[in-house]
């Protein structure tokens, strides 16, 4: 009786722990499904979260963007079109939605339809992306220049499905970029006038007057030798100038070949080209340690070779011209300081400025001049990406800066 | 040695042909025109010649563009290239169209003349 008693009891035990094993794994797996539903709904309103605000950004973008974005299905619809495209085109969305084909073929130049075409398609069947420049007409009929970039997008299978185009507007460069164009054009011209119109006459002017001193120095009177003294010496003096003048205007056409050079190796070659001037004037010449720079060497030298020439040119006659080239280096940015001191007569403060101007000659007619020189000298540092400044007193000399680019 | 002067400044060609005479090179042997006009009659009646000094601004014509010309007229001849200009683009045009030499007019237009001519005299000297 005890045994089945037992067994019974037993019996019920395993059931009752069956059955709460059974409940138990329910209610655990209940509390995990929920769990697990809890953390999905909390990622889904996360996701949700990012892509609202993912679209926000896009949306941001593609609407403030000063480009017309335009997508175009595999069928050519377009299915995008961003608001800026309005404004670029003057079209409205309306009717750039209801175009056929690629709306910037239908309102591009004549002359660019045929590339653009060619492109379109290629893109379209191929998957090559394409960009170019290309003129077209604003809807007010303005002429204008913009720049295209159209790629493709496809899908896992690699198939061409829709295309995106970035246009931008490049009207005011490309505008920029005509004048320029028109005002090197204008350059040249200038140059080929003075080098040719204006330097011919004076050819004929000194060559006729080498005629008149060979062949009839004998016969002219000593009073009109005079004169013909004075024709020579102006002629000379316009020669010079026209020389100087067609420098100056063809420093801006140069191209600047960067390179490190040796700032010493520079100031040596120059010193050793104004020997004899340097010597005549009994000039005394300190050079102290010179860094590398990244300059273009023959233009680099010019300024150099101004910078000294003019100091010892413009020297205090009552005193031992001394002149004394120094730099400075700086490591960030990367920049080196040259200066060029002097104690020669010095500048007044208020005609600082005029020294870098074109044609000021602030010494008059008694120092030989064209004053062009430093106005070539600020012009040649600027095209080496530099700066010049003065610092001078009148009576007591000048110290003229340089800053160049150091070498990295 | 026969020269040819092509320049359309009268005053230049004076001056050219003085630079010249101090070469020995007198004016039965030395010709000269003016005008882009009188190229083709001279050169139709001409034997060739062994040096030509050509004005690159010819008036309204690029003297350079009249080289090919020349040397079909005169193959041998060394054509100099003479001009008030040191332009670049000037020198770069005269030697692409393959002009032996190229003399500024200046202060020293005679020795340049003279050392051109001297080198074209020797070349002819050295090829005949």
């Amino acid at each position: 009786m005890i045994g089945e008693t037992s067994l019974i009891v037993y019996g019920l035990l395993i059931s009752i722990g069956a059955i709460s094993l059974f409940f138990g794994g329910f209610l655990l797996s209940t509390l995990i499904s929920k769990r697990n539903l809890s953390e999905i709904e909390e990622q889904a309103a996360s996701l949700s979260q990012e892509r609202d605000e993912a679209k926000l950004h896009y949306e941001s973008l593609t609407n403030n963007i000063a480009a017309a974005i335009i997508i175009r299905d595999s069928r050519g619809d377009i299915s995008y079109c961003s608001p800026f495209t309005e404004v670029l085109t003057g079209y409205s969305r309306k009717e750039i939605y209801e175009t056929v084909g690629d709306f910037f073929l239908t309102i591009c130049e004549e002359s660019d339809r045929e590339r653009m075409a060619r492109s379109i398609k290629v893109t379209e069947l191929g998957g090559e992306p394409f960009q170019f420049s290309f003129q077209f007409f604003h809807k007010s009929g303005i002429k204008m220049w913009a720049e295209t970039r159209t790629v493709p997008i496809t899908n896992e299978e690699d198939e061409v499905v829709a295309t995106l185009s970035v246009t931008l507007d490049i009207t005011a460069s490309m505008r920029y970029q005509m004048q320029v164009e028109e005002k090197n054009r204008e350059l040249k011209e200038f140059t080929s006038m003075i080098s040719h119109d204006l330097k011919a006459p004076i050819f004929t002017i000194r060559g006729m007057l080498q005629v008149i001193a060979e062949d009839y120095k004998n016969e002219v009177p000593s009073s009109l030798i005079e004169l013909l003294g004075h024709i020579e010496r102006a002629s000379e003096r316009l020669e010079i100038l026209v020389t100087s003048i067609l420098d100056y205007a063809k420093i801006g056409a140069k191209e600047v070949n960067l390179v490190p050079v040796s700032l010493s190796e520079v100031v040596n070659e120059v010193l050793a080209d104004h020997h004899h001037l340097i010597s005549s004037t009994d000039t005394e010449i300190r050079v102290l340690p010179l860094p590398m720079v990244l300059a273009d060497r023959l233009m680099l030298s010019q300024v150099i070779s101004n910078l000294i020439g003019n100091a010892i040119k413009y020297r205090m006659p009552q005193r031992k011209c001394e002149v004394t080239v120094c730099a400075e280096e700086k490591s960030t940015p990367r920049i080196v300081k040259l200066s060029v001191r002097d104690n020669g007569l010095g500048i007044p403060q208020d005609k600082i400025e005029d020294v870098f101007r074109p044609f000021i000659r602030l010494h008059g007619q008694d120092i030989e001049g064209t004053g062009i020189g430093l106005a070539s000298v600020r012009k040649l540092v600027n095209k080496l990406g530099g700066s010049i400044s003065l610092e001078s007193a009148e009576g007591h000399g000048s110290t003229f800066t340089v800053t160049l680019r150091g070498v990295q | 040695m026969r020269l040819l002067v092509i320049d359309d400044e009268e005053t230049h060609r004076l001056l050219i042909k003085r630079a010249l005479s101090a070469l020995g090179v007198t004016s039965l042997d030395c010709i000269e025109i003016g005008k882009v006009e009188e190229l083709d009659g001279l050169l139709a009646s001409s034997l060739p010649f062994s040096v030509v000094l050509l004005d690159v601004h010819f008036g309204s014509t690029r003297g350079p563009t009249l080289i090919p010309t020349l040397k079909s007229h005169s193959p041998k001849a060394y054509i100099i290239c003479i001009s008030t200009s040191e332009l670049q683009e000037d020198i770069s045009e005269c030697y692409q169209q393959k002009a032996d030499a190229y003399v500024v007019k200046g202060a020293t237009l005679s020795a340049d003349i003279l050392k051109a001519v001297k080198f074209a005299k020797a070349s002819n000297e050295a090829l005949s």
